[in-house]
């Protein structure tokens, strides 16, 4: 079924079954070495994107819950939500399959945001998800900048396809996704009652990254500076 | 009601000069994920109902905003 051989055994298809996920899973628990490709610190025109771990991250968006913005495009969650089921409703990095990136603009010293980078445990498909924090900063091709430059990352360290599934209403994400040439697939289904699908599926390969990148070099006309201060 | 898809884009982005059916996210500079939402705000209004996920993922472009018009037959 993934192209693995099995052992000759004579065992039921249920039994085939279940030996195949465990074999999946021994193969997702067998300890892996950080990546160091991918959890390494990167530098725009604008930004400075810095590998954080799980405890710094956690310093990082622990105060996010009270922001509605961010809770509604981040869980649609109307309204501040309460800091424990904010800290405990995402995934921590842990530099495996799990990337993440604090977003600090050159001549500053405090993130303004922080992007997530997940590996499928095959490590050739990724999906992205990001949230700029400071409101001063949004608007600013920010979450533009620092996707491109970790798109570019990651589909030169293995990835060849990258997914997204925002919330139709993100509105801002869904902007940021077709700035970056991602193509939409469809609209997903969250909840089957619902009249209306809930999300909208984008995909971008690597070669469609790279000709793309290709097309636009030298021609891209120069980042805004950021909010005045 | 009618509306013109680029004086629609326009008035969303803010944009005091022409915009054209030929424009999109690329070649205007005050598209921005902020304007985008007003954009989206303002398509629903020129509608008087919500987008589709399906016409939200489609617009990226005048001549997209123009489809989505056209389709509620409010396009000029």
């Amino acid at each position: 079924m993934i192209g693995l051989r099995l052992p000759p055994t004579k065992l039921s298809f249920s039994g085939a079954v279940g030996a195949e996920r465990l074999l999946l899973l021994g193969v997702r628990l067998m300890p892996r070495r950080p990546n160091r490709a991918l959890a390494r610190d990167l530098e725009t025109d604008r930004l400075r994107l810095r590998s954080i771990g799980p405890l710094r991250l956690l310093w990082q968006i622990a105060p996010w819950h009270r922001d509605p913005e961010l809770m509604e495009a981040l869980r649609g969650h109307r309204g501040p939500m309460p800091l424990i089921k904010w800290l405990s409703s995402g995934g921590r990095p842990n530099n495996i399959h799990r990337f993440c990136y604090a977003i600090v603009p050159k001549g500053q010293s405090k993130p303004v945001g922080v992007i997530y980078m997940n590996l499928s445990w095959t490590d050739s498909s990724a999906a992205t998800h990001m949230a700029i924090s400071d409101p001063a900063w949004r608007g600013h091709q920010v979450s533009v900048e620092a996707r491109s430059a970790l798109l570019t990352l990651f589909f030169d360290n293995g990835v060849t396809v990258f997914t997204a599934e925002p919330r139709a209403r993100n509105l801002g994400s869904i902007f940021v996704y077709k700035k970056l040439g991602f193509r939409v697939v469809g609209a997903v289904r969250f909840d089957p009652e619902e009249a209306e699908p809930d999300r909208i599926r984008f995909v971008m390969t690597r070669e469609a990254w790279r000709e793309r990148q290709a097309r636009i070099a030298g021609t891209a006309p120069s980042q805004p500076a950021g909010p005045d201060r | 009601m009618t509306a013109d898809p680029a004086e629609l884009v326009a008035r969303a982005l803010d944009i005091q000069g022409s915009v054209s059916l030929e424009d999109d996210m690329s070649s205007l500079p005050a598209w921005t994920s902020l304007t985008h939402v007003r954009l989206i705000l303002e398509i629903e209004a020129a509608l008087g109902r919500t987008l589709t996920a399906e016409e939200i993922g489609s617009i990226d472009s005048v001549r997209a905003v123009a489809a989505v018009l056209a389709v509620a037959g409010v396009a000029t």
